[in-house]
Formats: C-alpha cells, sequence, structure tokens
C-alpha cells in the first residue's frame, strides 16, 4: 500500500530574463541550456527552457524564460513576471544604456506587474572588456565599458538580490549565473544584496 | 473445525486464477499452493452460500473472517459455517498477500450499505453485535486488510481484465456500470459526476479511508453512524481523514447524514482505490465503489435530522460588507443629461446630483473631520466644496505614512489653481510631476488626488482657478486611474459638466470623460510625464490629438486639410523611416529609439507640426510608428477579427478575406504598411539590417493584433501565431493589392 510522504515534492521554480535590446539575453540561455552559443542575429521569440537541477540536495525543475526586448512586447513581458520567481536583469557591458535601462526602464516594468520580486543582475559580454575593438569604440564617445564597481552599484541600487558577470560567447560564469538564480528562485527570503554575497564569476 | 478436504479450491478475485491451496498443510508447513488441481487428496465442494476464509489483519494483529460470496468480512468467527484457515497462506505465499490485499481494497464499499440502512442485506445480520471489536480499530492507519469487507463479491467485477483498469480508472467504470445490474436494485443511487470529479483530485492518503471505516462493520445502523464518525476523529483520525470529512459540507449539504458521511468516505476509498490502481493491481474493487454509488436510491430526505440551511438573503446582504457597497453603489441618478437636446438643468439641481454623486463615495470612503472646541463632525458637504484655507488631515481614509503627502498634495493643487501663493522657483508643471509621481508611485493617492481636485472645482467661485483644475484633470487622467470605488463618481462627477458651456468647460470635461475611460482599461503609467507631455496635455481638449484616439476620429480631423486616405501621420513616418536610412541600419524596428527623441517627435505631430527636423536616427520614426499602431484605440485588425487571424495564420486567401472585413481605413493601412514593410525584405536590406521577414513580423504583430487573453499560456501558445499571420501578410503584400 501506497506510504504516504515517500514521493518527494516537486518544486519548480521559473526564472525570466530581461534587459535592453542586444545584450545577450537568448544567448545565456542558450548557452546555459545547450552549452551553445550561436551567432545568429534574431530578436528571440517567448521561449521557455526546461532544465532540472539539484539545488542544496534538492531536486528542482528550473524553467527560464527568454523575453523580447522591443516596446511592443512589454506587455506579455509583464505576463512573464508575473509569475516569476526569480528575474535576472542583464545588460551588456559594452552599452552603457543598457546598464541605464535596467534603472530607468525594466525596474519600472517589473514593478508593476511584479513588485517585490527577487531581482539578480547579470552583467553581460565580459569578455568584450578586454576587447581592443570594443574599448576603441567606445572612446570615440568618451566611454569605457561597464566597470565591475558600476555594475555592483546598480545592483545595489535597485537592491538587487545578487551581482554576477558573464560571458556566454566564452562559457565563463553561465553555469554558475545559472546556480546562484536558481539558489535564489529556492531562498524563501527576500534578502538584500550584502558585500560579501556578490562574485564576480568572470574576472 | 475438523476439516473434511483435503484442498481447497481458491480463485484469486483478481487474476480470476484458479489455484488449490492445503489449509491443513499450510497449519503445518509454510502453505502450499498449487495452480494445477491436485491429484491427491479431496477437494472441498463450493459452498453455496459461500466460503468463509480466515484471514489475518496484519494491523491489529487477529484474524478475521471473509465470506467468498458475499464478499463481507467479520471479526468474530462465524458459527455453523466451514471456515477455511488461510492466514498461512496469506502470510507466506505472495498470492495470499494480494489476495489480502485485494480484500483489503474492498473496504470502502460495506460502509454505505452498512449506514445506508435502508437496506437489509444479509450482512448485516450477520453483522457483530460486539461493538467494542472493531472500535480497537482506530488506530488502523493503513488500509490494509482492514476486515470491513462486505461488498457483494459478485465475480464479473473482478473478472475485469487488469489491463483494462490500468488504461484508465474511466473505463473500468464505464464497464463496470454496464455490468452492474446484479445489486443495482437495492443499493442508492447518488449523483455521481459532481461527485467523481471529487474523486480524481489526487492528494488524499490511504490513510483517511482507513481511519474512517473501523466504525462500520458494527454500526449497521445509519443513525449511529454519524456519531461515530463523529467521535472517531479523536482517536486515531488523522488529519488527511478530517480532509475528506471537511469535504462534506460542499457536496452533501442537505441530505442526511448517513448520506453525507458517504461522500467523504466513498470519495476517500475511490481516490485511494485511484492510488492503488497506478501503483499495482489491487484495485479491482474500484468499480464496484463506483457502482455503489451510482445506482444507490436517493435516501429520504424527509427524515433529515439535520436542519437544512435556510436561505437568509437579508442577513447574509447585511452581513457582507461588499453587497452594502454594491446597495449604495447604484447611485439613483437620473441618467445623465448628456445629450446635446436636453436643456440644461437649473443650476441648483445639478448642483445637488452632483453633490449627491461625490457624497455617495465621501460617505463610505472619507475619513471623519473634527472641528472645533467641541470636536464636532464636520458635516460631509463641507468636506466637498471648495476651500481657500489648507486641510488638516487628508479627505479620505489613508494610511498614517501618507497623510504628509496628501496634505502636500492639496496645498499642490491649491496652488496651480492659483488658489494659494506659490513660492518663487518653483512651477505648476513641477508641481504636477509631483502629483502624477505620487498617483503612480502609492496606489492610495491616486482617489485621495482625484477627491481633492473634485473638491476644489465643486462650488468654485473662481472660473480661472476651474479652468486650471480641469487642466489637472487632464493631466492625471493620463497617468494614473482612479480606484474602482470612485471610478463611477468620478465619471458621473465629469459628465456634469458636458452641458456647463461657460468656461469650455463642456469640451474639457468630455476630453476628461474619454481619457478617464482609457485610462480605467489600460491602468496607470509607468513613467511621469515630461513637461512638454503635460503641457500637450493641458492643450489636448482643444486639439485633438492623432495618438490614442480612434481611427474614424483621426481621419475626421484631416479631412479638413488634406484628402489623404490614410491618416498622414503613417506616410510621414514611414517616409521618414526610409529617408534616414532606414533600409540599410542595423535591427531597424528592432532598436528602440531614444524615448526622450521620440516623445519630442510625438509632441510635434500631436501639435500638429508635421516635421523632420533635427531627427536623424531612423529608430526615432519607426518607434514611433509602432507606438501609433500600439496606441490606437482599436487595434489595427480589430479584436473581433483576433480569432480568425490566428486561426489561418498561414492562410493568405483567408488573411484577404478577414483583411476585407474592415473598414476602409484600417484596410488601406494594412496595405500600405505590408508594402512598406516588403521593401525591408530585400536581401540586399536584410544583409544589413539583419531583419529578415521572420524578425519583422515578430516585431510588427502585437502592433497589428492584440491579444485580448491574459493568461499566460495563451498569450504565449498565440504569439507564434501572430507571427505567422504578419508574415503571410507581408510576404503576399502584392497579391494583397490584387486583392483588395
Amino acid at each position: 500500500m501506497a506510504i504516504c510522504g515517500d514521493e518527494q515534492k516537486h518544486i519548480n521554480r521559473k526564472i525570466v530574463v530581461c534587459g535592453d535590446y542586444q545584450c545577450g539575453k537568448t544567448s545565456l540561455l542558450n548557452v546555459m541550456t545547450t552549452g551553445y552559443f550561436g551567432q545568429l542575429y534574431e530578436p528571440a521569440v517567448f521561449d521557455c527552457h526546461y532544465r532540472d537541477a539539484t539545488i542544496d540536495g534538492q531536486e528542482v525543475g528550473v524553467s527560464m524564460v527568454d523575453t523580447k526586448s522591443t516596446d511592443e512586447h512589454e506587455h506579455s513581458c509583464g505576463v512573464h513576471f508575473s509569475n516569476a520567481h526569480v528575474i535576472l536583469m542583464c545588460f551588456a557591458v559594452d552599452n552603457r544604456e543598457s546598464l541605464d535601462n535596467i534603472m530607468y526602464r525594466w525596474l519600472d516594468i517589473v514593478q508593476e506587474y511584479r513588485p517585490n520580486v527577487k531581482i539578480v543582475l547579470v552583467a553581460l559580454k565580459c569578455d568584450l572588456r578586454d576587447d581592443e575593438a570594443t574599448i576603441m569604440k567606445l572612446q570615440q564617445i568618451n566611454q569605457h565599458p561597464v566597470l565591475y564597481e558600476e555594475g555592483l552599484a546598480t545592483a545595489r541600487s535597485i537592491n538587487a538580490v545578487r551581482y554576477l558577470e558573464c560571458s556566454a560567447k566564452h562559457n565563463r560564469g553561465v553555469n554558475e549565473c545559472f546556480e546562484q538564480a536558481a539558489k535564489v528562485a529556492m531562498s524563501g527570503k527576500y534578502r538584500l544584496l550584502r558585500k560579501n554575497q556578490c562574485r564576480s564569476l568572470c574576472s | 473445525m475438523v476439516a473434511t478436504y483435503d484442498w481447497v479450491e481458491i480463485i484469486d478475485p483478481q487474476s480470476k486464477d484458479t489455484f488449490f491451496a492445503n489449509p491443513l498443510a499450510t497449519l503445518q508447513m509454510t502453505g502450499e499452493c498449487l495452480w494445477q488441481r491436485p491429484e491427491t487428496g479431496t477437494t472441498k465442494p463450493e459452498d453455496p452460500e459461500g466460503d468463509w476464509w480466515e484471514l489475518w489483519d496484519e494491523n491489529n494483529q487477529l484474524p478475521y473472517y471473509y465470506n467468498t460470496l458475499t464478499g463481507s468480512t467479520e471479526w468474530v468467527r462465524p458459527e455453523n459455517k466451514v471456515i477455511i484457515p488461510l492466514m498461512k497462506i496469506q502470510q507466506n505465499s505472495s498470492i495470499g498477500k494480494r489476495m489480502s490485499d485485494i480484500l483489503s481494497a474492498h473496504n470502502d464499499a460495506p460502509n454505505f450499505q452498512d449506514q445506508k440502512g435502508s437496506v437489509p442485506l444479509e450482512h448485516q445480520q450477520r453483522s457483530p453485535s460486539d461493538v467494542s471489536n472493531p472500535s480497537a480499530q482506530p488506530n488502523t492507519t493503513s488500509f490494509e486488510a482492514t476486515p470491513s469487507v462486505n461488498v457483494k463479491r459478485h465475480s464479473r467485477s473482478l473478472d475485469l481484465p487488469v489491463s483494462d483498469m490500468k488504461d484508465s480508472e474511466w473505463s473500468g467504470i464505464r464497464h463496470q456500470r454496464s455490468n452492474s445490474d446484479t445489486i443495482s436494485k437495492d443499493i442508492p443511487s447518488v449523483a455521481a459526476t459532481p461527485f467523481m470529479e471529487v474523486s480524481t483530485s489526487p492528494g488524499l492518503a490511504p490513510e483517511p479511508l482507513a481511519s474512517a471505516l473501523p466504525a462500520s462493520p458494527s454500526t449497521g445502523n445509519s443513525s449511529i453512524f454519524g456519531i461515530a464518525l463523529g467521535r472517531k476523529q479523536p482517536f486515531g483520525a488523522r488529519k488527511q481523514s478530517l480532509r475528506g470529512i471537511e469535504q462534506l459540507p460542499e457536496t452533501t449539504r442537505s441530505t442526511k447524514p448517513a448520506r453525507q458521511s458517504q461522500f467523504p468516505l466513498s470519495r476517500a476509498s475511490i481516490e485511494s482505490a485511484f492510488q492503488s490502481l497506478t501503483k499495482s493491481y489491487r484495485s479491482n474493487s474500484t468499480p464496484n465503489v463506483s457502482k455503489n454509488i451510482e445506482t444507490k436510491p436517493l435516501p429520504k430526505r424527509s427524515i433529515s435530522p439535520i436542519s437544512e440551511p435556510v436561505v437568509n438573503t437579508e442577513a447574509a446582504a447585511a452581513m457582507n460588507p461588499l453587497n452594502q457597497a454594491n446597495h449604495d453603489a447604484v447611485p439613483p441618478i437620473p441618467p445623465p443629461h448628456a445629450k446635446k437636446d436636453i436643456p440644461t438643468l437649473p443650476v441648483n439641481l445639478q448642483r445637488e446630483i452632483t453633490q449627491f454623486a461625490i457624497d455617495g463615495f465621501a460617505q463610505k470612503y472619507f475619513s471623519t473631520h473634527k472641528k472645533g472646541l467641541f470636536r464636532r463632525k464636520v458635516p460631509r458637504e463641507k468636506m466637498l466644496q471648495w476651500t481657500k484655507d489648507s486641510i488638516k488631515q487628508p479627505l479620505m481614509i489613508l494610511n498614517k505614512d501618507l497623510h504628509k503627502d496628501a496634505l502636500k498634495s492639496f496645498k499642490l493643487i491649491q496652488m496651480i489653481m492659483g488658489d494659494r501663493s506659490r513660492p518663487r522657483n518653483s512651477s505648476a508643471n513641477e508641481d504636477l510631476q509631483w502629483l502624477c509621481n505620487c498617483g503612480i508611485t502609492k496606489g492610495q493617492m491616486r482617489d485621495e488626488i482625484y477627491v481633492q481636485v473634485c473638491k476644489q472645482l465643486n462650488n468654485n467661485p473662481n472660473s480661472w482657478s476651474v479652468l486650471k483644475g480641469w487642466e489637472i484633470l487632464c493631466v492625471i487622467t493620463i497617468t494614473f486611474p482612479p480606484s474602482k470605488n470612485l471610478e463611477s463618481y468620478l465619471d458621473e462627477f465629469v459628465k456634469q459638466h458636458h452641458t456647463v458651456t461657460d468656461n469650455k468647460m463642456d469640451v474639457m470635461s468630455r476630453h476628461v470623460s474619454s481619457k478617464l475611460e482609457r485610462i480605467c482599461t489600460r491602468g496607470a503609467k509607468g513613467k511621469v510625464l515630461t513637461f512638454a507631455e503635460i503641457e500637450r496635455a493641458k492643450d489636448a481638449p482643444f486639439k485633438p490629438s492623432v495618438f490614442g484616439e480612434s481611427l474614424e476620429f483621426i481621419m475626421e480631423q484631416q479631412a479638413s486639410t488634406t484628402d489623404m486616405d490614410i491618416p498622414k501621420i503613417v506616410p510621414f513616418l514611414a517616409n521618414m523611416v526610409l529617408d534616414l536610412n532606414g533600409l540599410y541600419s542595423e535591427g531597424i524596428f528592432r532598436v528602440p529609439g531614444d524615448a526622450d527623441d521620440v516623445t519630442e517627435l510625438r509632441i510635434r505631430i500631436e501639435n500638429g507640426r508635421y516635421d523632420a527636423a533635427g531627427v536623424t536616427d531612423p529608430n526615432v520614426p519607426a518607434s514611433l510608428l509602432k507606438y501609433w499602431l500600439r496606441d490606437l484605440a482599436e487595434p489595427l485588425i480589430f479584436t473581433e477579427f483576433y480569432e480568425s487571424c490566428i486561426k489561418h495564420s498561414e492562410n493568405i486567401d483567408q488573411a484577404i478575406e478577414v483583411i476585407r472585413q474592415l473598414p476602409e481605413v484600417n484596410r488601406r493601412i494594412v496595405l500600405y504598411l505590408a508594402d512598406f514593410l516588403t521593401k525591408f525584405t530585400d536581401p540586399e536590406s536584410t544583409k544589413l539590417t539583419r531583419m529578415n521577414v521572420n524578425n519583422l513580423a515578430m516585431v510588427f504583430a502585437p502592433n497589428f493584433l492584440r491579444c485580448p487573453y491574459e493568461s499566460l499560456t495563451q498569450v504565449f501558445e498565440n504569439s507564434k501565431w501572430e507571427q505567422a499571420f504578419l508574415r503571410t501578410l507581408i510576404e503576399n503584400a502584392p497579391l494583397l493589392h490584387e486583392n483588395l
């Protein structure tokens, strides 16, 4: 006869990725799920990846949702936010605007659809920090790639739970990013970012 | 009991296999079973009344007795019967084990009959008189071998092929229904459908069944059962069993207790049976159970010992705060005199009506203000009238931490309206921005701000101040909506001014009405308006916009200035994109234009200046074009056609059919845009823009079609088809031309 409680309750967690156009959300998810980095230029379709993981000894089904950044998809983005456990806000280090938009655009949208959700700030394309061409290009408009400290400061100001850095192209920090996001999604309590919790996984 | 035979023929109730056991041998040895009829020794002839088997209940460590014909079980050894001791077989052989499980799976059924009481079945006469014995059972937490089985065992039910059962419980049940004639007469029928629905929900552990059962073999009387059930709880019933019983009011209210108790029990039993179904072959009894439920005659309601719930609407209404609100919320106001042909009401009467509308709201949501030495209550009418003084308390009941904001907002409103002198270095627009921000971020403040403005517009002696007040309304009605509670009152308040011609109030109030309707469906804006936007909002009543309006209205508007057959903003923006080298700029339509530039261009167009000067980025007009489409009062392809678009997303003929049904303006715009987008699918262009037809279709789909659904799965599912529809349109643009 069936013994009650022998089956472990299956836990599902939903991670939604958002951020400016072309900051590498889809690439990040592609590498996270398939390990393949594609060079295709394609605005993402709403994609849902599913992956099983063991976080702190517990089986978790993690679904990762990719969103489109264009204005007209804001609503459908919001629909996804509304039941997310954690939101990965992404920006590209070679695009300062994408970092600014975290504050000015994405935070607003997230707040509207899902206030008080746990946010993880992710810096993407970290390999471009050392890329000569990128540095040159940014220098022409009197800019430099976004620094770790700057990202961290933004993370603090938006009350992010974690600040992570990774490069999908070189597959650096991607798995850690996934793990951390899943962990945050699992953790019940809402914790603020403290100094020792930030990690630079890339550098 | 002296055995006069060596072998007993046993039919495995589950597999229908016949095997032979030697009970005597089992007493001495480990139990002996044969599949073939043994050659030596005598075989016990079948008893017409059914054989009695002695089986072992592991949980209570007691033997019990099972009748193969009636399926009943007894704690007490039946007298004058031939008893086949199968305890050893049960304990030692796998067949025996399974058998005991099967028996236990029958457990649920007898209860119905026992408690029913109305059907005198044979087993009731045989039911043990000793109540204490089974009542030792409540500790049973597993339902294995609980000896309360007295299911009518008819071979047919047990004959059901196992595979059939496993396939789905439903097929099994259906099967059983057709076979159910044997006992259908004396078993009451209970509406099975709602019940079955409940029963399919997983998650109820088998325990409730077992713990709910023990009382039953002994009772056999419906009236006792109710008590027994109640009493049992303190004993051994686990929480789960409580759950089962808690279900009771939902399904079985107003039936007699015996029946009430059947429900949770049988529910539990079916569930547990289903559970076991999935696990092993044990659940042969499931169809029995369900059949029993289905076929029982309805119990007589007249003898119900528990009074049925009486519907007392008055009391319910009195206790329900929501209802109270609803009673008042229907304002018995005569239909608003919005139409032009109705003569204006006398000012006094009009005022009274206004008063009434706002007053109804005030009564419910306003805080009480007290004043003077004796702290007398300030009458509501007073609170709702223009004042040049500041207020000492928010008008509405607000959280403590918002009081300061409320007082500040009132001061600002007075300043904007010119009722209070303004400190230097401050501007009305800044104050308006503060109000907007306050409303966007603090939900509670929204109504407070609306009410404060209404208050200041009420009985205001200064016409300049009134004008400014309406301007505030113009601005805040495109920024945040009032709450649902206030909505109807505010609407009423605004409508009352539709007929007031002095001070251009009719124009303004109409504008505010339409904006109010829009903001209520769309929700608050995310961003605070810029100064330019605020200025624009103030002018909006007198300079109609091309944004956020219906196409019909836009065409009417431009009819005097141009003879173009589509809104001129469309070709203007499209040409701007092309002029600014949009055909060869990477990520055109995907990359958003700079937000400030887009707003600037929008304001420019709203003010009637179709002027491309100063814009260098093709993404700015591209973004604005998409925004204009999205912002139309009605989607370009009407919502009523949404479904057919999704359905025929890849069929151009059907798509043409849909588009043909649209009004002419919409059709022309669709054509124009399809043409326009085709230019971007040129391979030369896609090489640089990297926006192939799929990408373009995806970006433009939500601008053409608006998904009317809120649910995640629908939005998710449909976005694919929306994209496909757009792709069909773009790829077949020449075909569209021919056919439209």
